[in-house]
């Protein structure tokens, strides 16, 4: 018998008992329903966690200052700085090559003056050096999803414009605007100079009108405006370009205020921190906290697979049953089969077959209705989190590998849930099962 | 003899040529088989000793359990002898198991039940395909077609077995029966659950298979003018054999 009459066969006796079909399908899909959303929920809530830990970056992400590591920095996860040390290109591409770090991205800040939006408003009155004294913090913004930064409100400035910038959430409180009041109004940033005057230095800036495209919460840098690298180098050049050299100003010795290092894994966290101490620089990770709390997630993580184990058991259960209430329905039927040639193997893949239609269509109804009660979930979380002036939640993201991961183990579950009745049906002697016809 | 539907065909023998091929002949020596109810045994048969020459056309008659079935069995293969030698052409049976036997069955033996032993869920055609599809027939649709032609059933081969008579079961069975080209055929009661036209018909179609085919028939019955039919018939009473 080939695999399409097997298959056939099978297909044809699901349509025979279609209510016992149906029931034994919806009892996988209900397992697998389970067991999806509470895996996707999980995993969502578990990265929006670490996420959270990590400041809005990832979990692996190691926030690096141009300081001294003071003696006690590799027992805590909080920054223990102990004087200057600054972080130059070198610094940068001798940590690009431990094999721990995925990934190094610089942060460059340098001092500005704000004129705070919209367009037209007064500046500060301060002169002298104390009027540049708000910071742009510049990075690399198209490695921006492993930044620490969450967008709070429009987006971030496209990566290398030199006409866009966010401002922190910090800025605006202390400027007493709202956020939805500055999203699309334009602010006026000057970059210091110093330079010689008949009267001594003197300071001049490098205007510049930026759009405010975005407002940010961020852990990369303290300042009040997010703004391309580029943007920041391009200051800083103007400041060094100035009389001084950038000794009046002053200008920091190091040219990278600091930087945000990425361990390849959680796993590797720990080591790449010690790259990080081991080069003297202080530095910050939820190391041990992330950790902590990782084990906690992993105990819920077992608790919900265990809940969802047991309702596809359960679900196994019902396809085996089922499959023992066809073998004896069609022991007549066996025996015919068996009669004319048929070998054990050809019964036994007819009902694993029917047991596979049933895992799969079952897995594949379950895992639809997992994803979208975890997406229902997500809606309702959100409106929650809204509710309460929280960020949301990215949820619905489909996960293809669970899908597949899903759909293949509810098939092979009932497979092997089908493997003794099938063996049964394989067993049954031809003799007696034909009897009486 | 009324024949149904028009003349038998395999291969290029048709019902004015002559057959090309025996049957298997069908040697029992000293076969004994018994079962096991509780802890005493129920012997079915004892002793037998039968030899039916290839080609025949044997009847078997008998009270009901006196062995009948059981001896139908162990010469299809659904069963083993327990002791004794049983031989179909060149196969020794109690030497057979597993795919070898369900081989065997498969090309050598084709049964007909009593209560036909069709599939439900399959219609004629695909009743009779699916026999085909057992030995990897290659063009298997258009055998099972030319078969229930044969037996007057073309414009049946839709019908699920629900939807037809008991004599057109039969002959679906029959057809299915035919369909892997066997050497012998055996029969259980084919017309104990047919009205006397239908069994006729039933009979001579067998008869005709057996004559143009050249296989051997065995028919298991309690009808005596069935039994009559045949060129040799057997009796068995108590699992012995006494005529």
């Amino acid at each position: 018998m080939t695999w399409t009459d097997s298959l056939g066969l099978a297909s044809r006796s699901l349509r025979r008992r279609p209510g016992r079909a149906l029931l034994t399908i919806l009892a996988v899909a209900l397992g697998t329903t389970l067991l999806v959303a509470l895996g996707s929920v999980a995993s969502t809530a578990g990265s929006r966690i670490v996420s959270k830990l990590s400041n809005g970056g990832p979990g692996t992400a190691i926030k690096v200052a141009a300081s001294q590591a003071d003696a006690d920095q590799a027992y805590t996860d909080d920054l223990r700085a102990a004087g200057s040390k600054p972080i130059s290109d070198g610094t940068i591409a001798t940590l690009r090559r431990s094999p721990q770090i995925a990934t190094v991205i610089p942060v460059m800040a340098s001092q500005v003056l704000v004129v705070p939006p919209p367009f037209g408003s007064e500046a500060a009155s301060t002169r002298g050096p104390l009027a540049f004294g708000s910071t742009m913090v510049g990075v690399d913004l198209r490695q921006a999803n492993n930044l620490p930064i969450t967008v709070l409100a429009g987006r971030l400035p496209r990566p290398g414009s030199l006409t866009e910038v966010a401002l922190t959430e910090s800025y605006l409180d202390h400027a007493g605007q709202s956020v939805a009041g500055v999203i699309g109004t334009e602010v006026e940033l000057a970059e210091p100079q110093a330079y010689q005057s008949q009267t001594g230095p003197q300071f001049r800036g490098r205007w510049l009108r930026a759009q405010v495209v975005g407002v940010v919460s961020q852990q990369v840098g303290s300042g009040a405006v997010l703004v391309p690298i580029e943007q920041t180098r391009l200051a800083r050049l103007w400041s060094l370009a100035g009389v001084d050299g950038g000794d009046v100003l002053p200008l920091p010795a190091s040219p990278y205020s600091g930087a945000i290092v990425l361990a390849s894994s959680l796993n590797d966290l720990h080591a790449a921190r010690q790259v990080v101490t081991g080069l003297g620089y202080a530095n910050s990770a939820p190391e041990h906290l992330v950790s902590s709390v990782l084990r906690y997630l992993r105990v819920v993580d077992i608790v919900l697979a265990g809940i969802g184990t047991i309702a596809l058991s359960i679900a196994a259960m019902g396809v085996a049953n089922a499959l023992l209430a066809a073998v004896r329905e069609r022991r007549r039927e066996i025996g015919v089969l068996k009669a004319i040639g048929a070998r054990d193997r050809d019964i036994m893949r007819w009902f694993l077959l029917e047991a596979l239609a049933v895992g799969g269509v079952g897995g594949l109804l379950g895992t639809i209705a997992g994803l979208l009660i975890a997406l229902a979930v997500g809606v309702s979380v959100n409106d929650y989190l809204s509710q309460q002036g929280l960020q949301s939640i990215q949820f619905g993201d489909v996960s293809w590998p669970l899908i597949m991961a899903a759909i293949a183990g509810t098939s092979v579950l009932a497979v092997a849930a089908g493997i003794v009745p099938a063996m049964q049906a394989a067993r049954l002697s031809p003799r007696e099962a034909v009897a009486g016809l | 003899m009324r024949l149904i539907g028009p003349g038998l065909a395999r291969g290029d023998v048709g019902p004015t040529n002559p057959v090309t091929r025996l049957g298997s002949a069908i040697r029992l020596q000293r076969v004994s088989h018994w079962y096991r109810s509780g802890r005493s045994r129920v012997e079915a048969l004892h002793e037998i000793d039968l030899d039916i020459p290839a080609s025949g056309y044997v009847a078997l008659t008998g009270a009901s359990g006196a062995g009948k079935s059981t001896l139908l069995s162990l010469i299809g293969g659904l069963e083993r002898p327990q002791s004794g030698e049983l031989r179909v052409g060149e196969h020794r049976l109690q030497q057979l198991h597993g795919d070898a036997l369900a081989a065997y069955r498969r090309a050598t033996i084709g049964f007909v039940f009593q209560h036909f032993g069709l599939i439900d869920l399959l219609n004629a055609r695909e009743n009779v395909e699916l026999a085909a599809s057992l030995s990897r027939s290659s063009q298997r649709g258009q055998h099972a077609a030319r078969l229930l032609d044969e037996v007057g059933l073309r414009d049946r081969a839709g019908h699920r077995p629900g939807e037809l008579s008991g004599g057109e079961r039969q002959r679906v069975a029959i057809a299915r029966a035919l369909v892997n080209d066997p050497s012998v055929i055996l029969a259980d009661e084919p017309t104990g659950n047919l009205d006397a036209t239908s069994g006729a018909r039933v009979l001579d179609l067998l008869e005709r298979v057996h004559a143009e085919r050249g296989c051997t028939l065995l028919v298991v019955t309690h009808n005596e003018s069935v039994a009559k039919r045949a060129t040799r018939r057997y009796q068995l009473d108590a699992g012995r054999l006494i005529a």
